[in-house]
């Protein structure tokens, strides 16, 4: 790939918690971080915005650098002769509140809101032609949820276009109501037949945005085109809505993007690079949203997710699901105290054992409801995880604000292998930096600096799992495995049923990997004359055999149950 | 280094944005005084639309239709009232079904908004209203203490502080008449039965102001229609000193407690305000707090959560947790006397005066 005329730039991070500022720099022929400050995020404070702590982490950038970017008056300046780029991207600040149309079936419908899920919106309001409601209550609903977008779809491109015009003139009607200052833009995304009529009705009240239609055909699905300007959209909007954007942007002159969508087009760019069949998956756990972004073969699925409140949970079975991973003898009423504490308080670091216990449990429910509904919005990716081996994902990524605060390598595997139960052979990766949105931002003006900065390591590898899966009850031996380090002793171990644990191999190390299964018990791959060998690579933890079957059985006591979550927590050495 | 923080001020200057979810109107204008239960902007939040199509329903042209119309934009009708007509033989008129208001007419199309009782926007402080946003709301400012809570269950009310007994960390009990609590807004370190929760709607009680409220009772909390405001989070915490301290110098005084949800993007936050006698006043500046020595701080979790006390310095390492990760930490000065370390994400600056 040809090296683009940049050489410098300076990616600030406004994130929920924290803003970041660093500065890339070519150096020796490769991007490098040479300077890197951080401060609370004052995105919150209307009377101050996000700007005091930008220039808290500026300042630190500048000592370290030896750059000035902050003039007397406050100012930031980014001129060329001190950096050649700067990209924003944004966390902080409160979802688009949108209202989802489909003008012809429910089944548009449920497109137009994957498509909202996509980025950083609130669906406060959904209506369908022919969802029952009238035209007024539809209106209604409009004008009751205060949109600041509106989405449209609907229609295919080979299919009648239908009667729709009752539904925009309900939308028309409930537009024209609203103060002028107030009307929400609108985002079409339906059949091109409608587009003329859809202009027409509702241009003269709002803003109309037109873009590719999501359903091309019945059976076909195509959100990359409009998912592209609507992150745009929800950019600007969300841009306007915090206080001192505009600034920066005015000061800096660097585009904002949406962290959502810089983490979607880097695990679209990793799924590209790894080149897996399977699939590359992306977990990003925010403070108060988790994203999911899985990407084959040049596509994208990604929802991003809001937490529920604590206050609504606690006295709900997500309470139950999170008392059942405890690994200690934390009382209910004790944990229902620690997730509504992290509720006010979401940046808190546990230090006791009990606090520990409830906030991984807490992650692991998280990842788990999430990934429910990432299934329940793409069924089209047949995901589950007590249906054997398909599709699974390779590798699987965690980052994100959350985990980048305090998780260690450890409890990072046991977080991805506990709540996604991944199953055959995969690689789980860290983003202990929390760094990879932010390069998915800086490779739109400098495409080397995220491919330079991933070959230098930016992302931990944190083992290679093998999750067999069993087909049939009451096998107790799955499963003989060798391996052969290079240049090393070789290991052999039986592996039962319920066994988990892991087999250290030191980064910069490779290894031969015997695995003969039993006829029972899959792999997902294919086995040659009964066995499947293959070539490992050094990581955190090495090679993590996880026997304990799809999905998880988790013993019905308490004391029980602890004890053997217990075994489990410990079962993996570094 | 620039921290967010919780403000316990026994004087200051308070000012409030307060706007209406959806546009509406403004009944106060500037320079108005209001108490903080006074109405101060309303909006048909959940009013309804109706929408009447003439020409359909007359048969007519759009233009025959636009004739016939017997209402202007924003005329206010009643039930009965004739829109449209009359027209044919014999004669038809179409007539209105329900109150309302006329609010789009366009080709023979009217859209009727029927009203519903309305959102009702309060002052939610005493004060004065300095500026107003038509259609919108206005902002209020006043003068007195602010104590500042982490928890609330959106509701307002103001009475008069009441403090049943003299340690921060009292619980709450059912152990007074029903005359003393007439009005009042406790003060109290923890609740912990249910029972004394449910009663004290029954008694007479404005609001509740606690150092922690057990996690067990936050889904009853969030229900009652009184304010309830926990100071320092959940479980079983006192009242921290510094707002005890505050708090307990006005007992007997008018207070008012805005329980509303801590939003960080919206910057609302539990609050209990005491207006003042006299606005006149000196306020002294509240120096922006940072993590500098001497810096009042609360701790916000772990084993000394809702203990408060002195930043000293940070720590020139940062410090490992057990499971292996390094984070910046620094050693505090708790009130208990002792020093220690604590995580700086486990900080809160406090500004206090």
């Amino acid at each position: 790939m040809a090296r683009s005329a940049i050489e410098s730039v300076l990616a600030i991070d406004i994130g929920e918690l924290t803003t970041r500022v660093l500065l890339y720099e070519q150096v020796d022929g490769g991007f490098l971080a040479v300077a890197r400050g951080e401060a609370p995020t004052t995105a919150g404070i209307p009377e101050l915005g996000v700007m005091p702590g930008v220039l808290e982490a500026l300042k630190v950038v500048e000592t370290a650098a030896g750059k000035v970017f902050i003039i007397p008056q406050g100012n930031i300046q980014a001129a060329p002769n001190l950096v050649d780029a700067v990209v924003v991207t944004l966390a902080a600040g409160a979802d688009i509140r949108t209202v989802c149309v489909s003008l012809t079936t429910d089944i548009s419908l449920e497109s137009v809101i994957r498509l909202a899920c996509s980025s950083d919106t609130a669906v406060v309001a959904s209506l369908a032609r022919g969802d029952g409601r009238p035209l007024q209550e539809q209106m209604d609903a409009v004008l009751h949820s205060s949109p600041e977008l509106i989405i449209i779809g609907g229609g295919t491109e080979h299919g009648k276009a239908g009667q729709a015009g009752d539904l925009l003139n309900a939308l028309r009607m409930a537009l024209a109501l609203l103060p002028r200052d107030k009307r929400p833009e609108v985002l079409y995304a339906g059949s091109s037949a409608l587009e003329e009529k859809t202009r027409h009705t509702i241009g003269t009240q709002a803003p109309v945005i037109v873009t590719a239609n999501i359903q091309p055909q019945v059976d076909q699905e195509s959100l990359d085109p409009a998912r592209t300007i609507l992150m745009g959209m929800t950019a600007r909007l969300k841009s306007r809505r915090v206080t001192g954007m505009q600034s920066l942007v005015d000061q800096t002159g660097g585009e904002v993007t949406l962290r959502t969508t810089s983490f979607g087009r880097m695990i679209r760019y990793l799924g590209s690079v790894y080149q897996s069949a399977r699939g590359v998956l992306g977990v990003d756990m925010g403070i108060t949203h988790l994203t999911l972004a899985g990407a084959r073969a040049g596509q994208l699925w990604q929802g991003r997710y809001l937490y529920p409140a604590a206050q609504q949970e606690i006295s709900s079975d997500s309470m139950q699901q999170l008392l059942s991973w405890l690994t200690e003898p934390v009382y209910p009423e004790k944990a229902a105290e620690c997730w509504l504490q992290r509720d006010i308080y979401p940046g808190a670091i546990p230090e006791l054992s009990d606090e520990v216990a409830v906030d991984l449990s807490l992650a692991r429910l998280r990842i788990q409801q999430a990934m429910q509904q990432y299934q329940q919005m793409y069924p089209v990716l047949q995901l589950s995880t007590d249906s054997g081996l398909t599709p699974g994902w390779e590798p699987i990524i965690l980052s994100g604000e959350w985990p980048a605060r305090w998780l260690s390598p450890a409890q990072a595997v046991h977080l991805l292998l506990d709540a996604l139960q991944p199953t055959g052979i995969t690689n789980l990766v860290l983003d202990s930096g929390n760094l990879l949105s932010l390069l998915g931002a800086c490779g739109q003006v400098a495409p080397n600096l995220p491919v330079d900065l991933l070959e230098a390591g930016l992302l931990q590898h944190l083992g290679t799992v093998v999750a067999p899966v069993c087909l049939r009850a009451g096998v107790s031996r799955w499963m003989e495995l060798s391996m052969q380090p290079e240049g090393g002793e070789e290991v052999r171990v039986t592996v039962y049923a319920g066994n988990l644990f892991n087999l250290p191999l030191d980064e910069g190390q490779s290894a031969r990997l015997t695995l003969i299964p039993e006829p029972q018990i899959q792999l997902g791959r294919k086995l040659n004359h009964g066995e499947l060998t293959l070539k490992v690579t050094g990581s955190a933890l090495g090679v993590i055999i996880d026997a304990r079957g799809r999905k998880i059985q988790l013993p019905a006591g308490a004391l029980e149950r602890q004890k053997l979550l217990k075994k489990w927590q410990s079962s993996l050495i570094r | 280094m620039f921290v967010p923080a919780t403000h316990y001020l026994s004087l200051t200057k308070i000012r409030r944005e307060r706007y209406l979810p959806l546009p509406g109107t403004v009944l106060v204008a500037a320079g108005q005084a209001v108490k903080a239960a006074d109405v101060i902007a309303e909006t048909g939040l959940t009013n309804s639309h109706l929408l009447i199509d003439t020409r359909e329903t007359l048969g007519l042209s759009p233009r025959q239709a636009a004739s016939l119309m017997q209402v202007k934009l924003y005329d206010a009708v009643h039930r009965g009232d004739i829109l449209a007509g009359p027209v044919g033989f014999p004669p038809r008129q179409l007539r209105a079904a329900h109150d309302g208001t006329v609010v789009y007419l366009q080709d023979g199309q009217l859209i009727l908004e029927v009203y519903s009782s309305p959102y009702r926007l309060l002052a939610g402080l005493d004060g004065q209203v300095t500026k107003v946003v038509p259609g919108r709301g206005a902002v209020i400012e006043s003068t007195g203490a602010l104590i500042q809570g982490v928890w609330g269950n959106d509701r307002l009310g103001c009475g008069e502080l009441s403090i049943p007994s003299d340690r921060p960390d009292a619980e709450l009990t059912g152990d007074f008449s029903e005359k003393d609590l007439q009005r009042s807004i406790l003060l109290a370190g923890t609740v912990r039965s249910v029972e004394v929760l449910r009663s004290l709607k029954k008694t007479g009680v404005a609001g509740l102001i606690l150092g922690s409220l057990p996690g067990s009772l936050v889904p009853l909390a969030t229900q009652l229609d009184i304010p309830i405001i926990a100071l320092d989070g959940f479980g079983q915490l006192p009242v921290n000193p510094v707002a005890y301290r505050i708090l307990s110098e006005h007992a007997g005084r008018e207070v008012i407690i805005n329980s509303s949800h801590w939003d960080r993007y919206n910057n609302t936050r539990p609050e209990v305000v005491i207006p003042t006698q006299n606005e006149n006043m000196p306020i002294p500046p509240v120096n922006q707090p940072s993590f500098m020595p001497g810096q009042e701080i609360r701790v916000n979790s772990s084993l000394n959560k809702g203990k408060v006390g002195k930043f000293i310095a940070l720590e020139r390492e940062q410090v490992w947790l057990e499971n292996g990760i390094q984070i910046p930490a620094a050693t505090i000065h708790l009130e208990d006397g002792n020093n220690t370390c604590v995580p700086l994400a486990n900080l809160e600056a406090l500004a206090v005066r």
